[in-house]
């Protein structure tokens, strides 16, 4: 369906008001004009008849008579006066001998419009009357007819409808011309907020459109196009990002693995460093091969492709198996784990996710936690699934949120080992197709809880009642909260 | 001839800091941006390798502390990213080559050698000292077309000082660029590779090349 252009439908619209007001205003006006007219001529008419009619007289010796002393005095129409027998008493001079119509006997018509002897149109007034008489006698009626020509007035009627016509069709065109012309000059605005977003594309986003040049309906709709430009450009950002983090963490393993190949094999080398170089190669494969594994995961999560499964999981001891992986990375600096979920503790949810998220949550701890400090699992609270705390160090207050986003590691920039900084990214995207929610927070003594809650759940206050063997180690840097 | 390379990744950095040793080079190696950073304002190296994805201080922000500083080693950053924006964003801030990851060692090789040649204002692969001729892509030595074999450290004195002939290089300066790290340091060494090198490259030959100036350094040229 196509939308006629906005400037096409106002003029149009204007332009029809325009028509339709005026054509109402000039019938009105027409109509008042042409009555009157009428009107005028009807009793200059009835004036002429009545004239015509003294004129008229009877006496017991002459009988009827009609003295005519200036019919032309009389204006130029015609008149004719019979007797009740039919005898023409007098006529007008322009009848030139000829006859008028003669009416029936009885009342007299109205007046009615006629054609005139010579062919003109014109219009007749017939009158009954008795005439002026001296006597007592009965006498019969004559009657009179005044006919006049209506030509000149038809043909004045006529202009003046001419001139309401056509001053109407030059006003509507005038108006259509002008109206269309006022109308792109209000819509000028548009059509320049139109070309200054054509110049936006994706590699100008960062643009944003002042607010004040424009006018006031306009700037409601600028200030939303900014907005719009404003997250357009901030996912933009973020794709631009991830992706320049994912070239990063492929690309990176990947010269190593080149280079490491290549310089290897620049001359003859012993048994053993070929055996070393074997093992760092399969060490970056295997590195590489985690790495696609997780950006596939997190991509059908992203495209919430992921089938859920649902049994009955034994929470206690998902975590030690989930742990194993871990344990002599974590024994090897001193990282202790207290299983302190119940034996019998059951939730019903998909093992293989939850298993994710759990690796995904001790490896973290197990990696960040300092030296000689401890991790700590409970399922213990209403609504949560499931808390990991470990000993510090905090995290600071303003990267808490940070920590779950893609790519984000507590350094900057550091290259391949087990962290590419999606872990955590994936623990949120897992536990949003779970209908639960993870967050971080810091605890007194420096600790660090993240917790896994049912979505509607939302943690409870930092440090509640939460009994925990608080290591007295570390002040909580960077947590204003505990200061 | 001595390189710094700054790379993150350990596996990259092990096996590029390997090759290049083996090609001859020098090298040491950072971590970090910080650490790295300080090696390069530390030491006069002849040319940087830098990953521009690092732990502490971004790889940019290193070059463009070196710059600021007023260091004109030639720099030649790795990256992840390829797109033009990118070796642009690069290039103006003062890098002198590029190499997307990843990449051939040989291609990083034949650049950092063209970089080192750039930095020496050496426009060919082959160094001529009287009667002396030195390919350093092949690292070959010959005097008047007769091969000289020379182990991997006398070459690399004898490149560093081909370089500059004529002038006298301090025994400083000459550690400076022809050790890493790595490196035992031994006083005397210098003197035991300066005697090997006379006895290979002089012994027989009526002008001498090598020359000692006492409590200065070294000069390699044909005697004034």
């Amino acid at each position: 369906m196509s939308v006629p252009s906005l400037r096409r439908r106002l003029t149009g619209g204007v332009v029809a008001l325009v028509a339709i007001g005026f054509v109402l205003a000039a019938s009105v006006l027409y109509v008042s004009v042409r009555r009157a007219a009428w009107a005028q001529f009807d009793r200059a008419q009835a004036a002429r008849a009545a004239t015509l009619a003294a004129l008229v007289e009877h006496d017991r010796d002459d009988g009827y008579e009609m003295e005519i002393a200036a019919p032309a005095g009389l204006g130029g129409g015609y008149f004719q006066v019979w007797l009740a027998d039919g005898t023409v008493l007098a006529r007008s001079e322009s009848l030139r001998g000829g006859d008028l119509p003669r009416p029936a006997m009885g009342a007299a018509p109205p007046p009615t419009d006629v054609t005139l002897p010579d062919g003109r149109p014109g219009r007749r007034r017939v009158l009954r009357f008795t005439p002026r008489h001296e006597h007592e006698d009965e006498i019969a009626p004559v009657t009179l007819v005044v006919a006049d020509d209506t030509e000149a007035l038809r043909a004045t009627l006529a202009t003046i409808a001419w001139w309401f016509w056509g001053v109407g069709a030059a006003t509507v065109l005038a108006i259509a011309i002008l109206g269309g012309w006022i109308v792109r000059r209000g819509l000028d605005s548009l059509t320049l907020l139109a070309r200054e977003l054509d110049q936006i594309d994706h590699r100008t986003l960062a643009t944003r459109l002042p607010v004040e040049p424009w006018p006031d309906e306009l700037r409601g709709t600028v200030r939303t196009l900014n907005e719009l430009l404003e997250r357009l450009d901030a996912s933009f950002e973020r794709e631009r990002r991830f992706t320049a983090d994912v070239s990063h963490e492929l690309r990176t393993p990947l010269a190593g693995l080149r280079a490491m190949l290549e310089v290897t094999r620049l001359r003859e080398r012993s048994g053993a460093e070929y055996r070393a170089t074997l093992d760092d190669a399969r060490q970056i494969v295997e590195q590489l091969g985690g790495l696609a594994e997780t950006l596939l995961t997190l991509a059908r999560l992203d495209a919430g492709a992921l089938e859920l499964g649902r049994t009955e999981v034994a929470l206690a001891a998902l975590v030690d198996e989930r742990w194993r992986p871990h344990a002599a990375r974590a024994a090897g600096r001193g990282v202790a784990l207290r299983n302190l979920v119940p034996a019998e503790a059951v939730i019903e949810t998909d093992r293989d996710k939850l298993g994710l998220i759990l690796a995904n949550l001790l490896g973290n701890a197990a990696d960040y936690t300092e030296p000689g400090g401890w991790i700590e699992v409970t399922a213990a609270e209403a609504g949560v699934v499931v808390d990991v705390t470990d000993s510090g160090p905090a995290i600071p207050e303003a990267q808490l949120e940070r920590v779950f986003e893609r790519f984000w590691r507590a350094d900057a920039a550091r290259t391949g080992g087990a962290h590419a900084g999606l872990g955590l990214s994936l623990v949120r995207s897992l536990c949003g197709h779970l209908g639960w929610e993870v967050t971080a927070a810091n605890l007194p003594g420096g600790r660090v809880r993240f917790r896994v809650v049912h979505r509607g759940f939302m943690s409870t206050p930092v440090g509640c009642g939460h009994a925990s063997p608080a290591s007295s180690s570390g002040t909580a840097d960077g947590d204003p909260r505990l200061q | 001839m001595r390189l710094l390379m700054i790379e993150d990744y350990a596996p990259l950095a092990d096996a590029v800091t390997q090759g290049l040793r083996e090609a001859g080079f020098a090298v040491d190696h950072s971590g970090d941006g910080e650490e790295g950073l300080w090696y390069a304002q530390e030491h006069e190296y002849d040319a940087i390798i830098l990953d521009l994805m690092l732990p502490k201080l971004d790889g940019r922000e290193v070059l463009r502390r070196l710059r600021a500083a007023g260091d004109t080693t030639h720099v030649l950053v790795l990256t992840a990213r390829d797109t033009l924006a990118d070796r642009v964003a690069g290039l103006d801030l003062g890098a002198d080559d590029y190499v997307v990851k990843p990449f051939a060692f040989e291609e990083l090789l034949a650049r950092v050698r063209a970089l080192v040649r750039r930095s020496h204002q050496q426009a060919t692969s082959r160094l001529v000292v009287g009667d002396l001729a030195i390919d350093t892509v092949r690292r070959t030595v010959t005097r008047r077309d007769v091969p000289v074999p020379l182990t991997a450290r006398e070459y690399a004195l004898l490149e560093y000082l081909a370089h500059r002939p004529g002038a006298v290089v301090s025994r400083t300066e000459l550690w400076e660029h022809v050790y890493d790290f790595a490196a035992e340091p031994a006083s005397n060494v210098l003197d035991v590779y300066i005697s090997h090198l006379r006895r290979k490259v002089d012994e027989g030959h009526e002008v001498k090349l090598i020359h000692t100036r006492r409590g200065q350094g070294y000069v390699l040229g044909e005697p004034e």
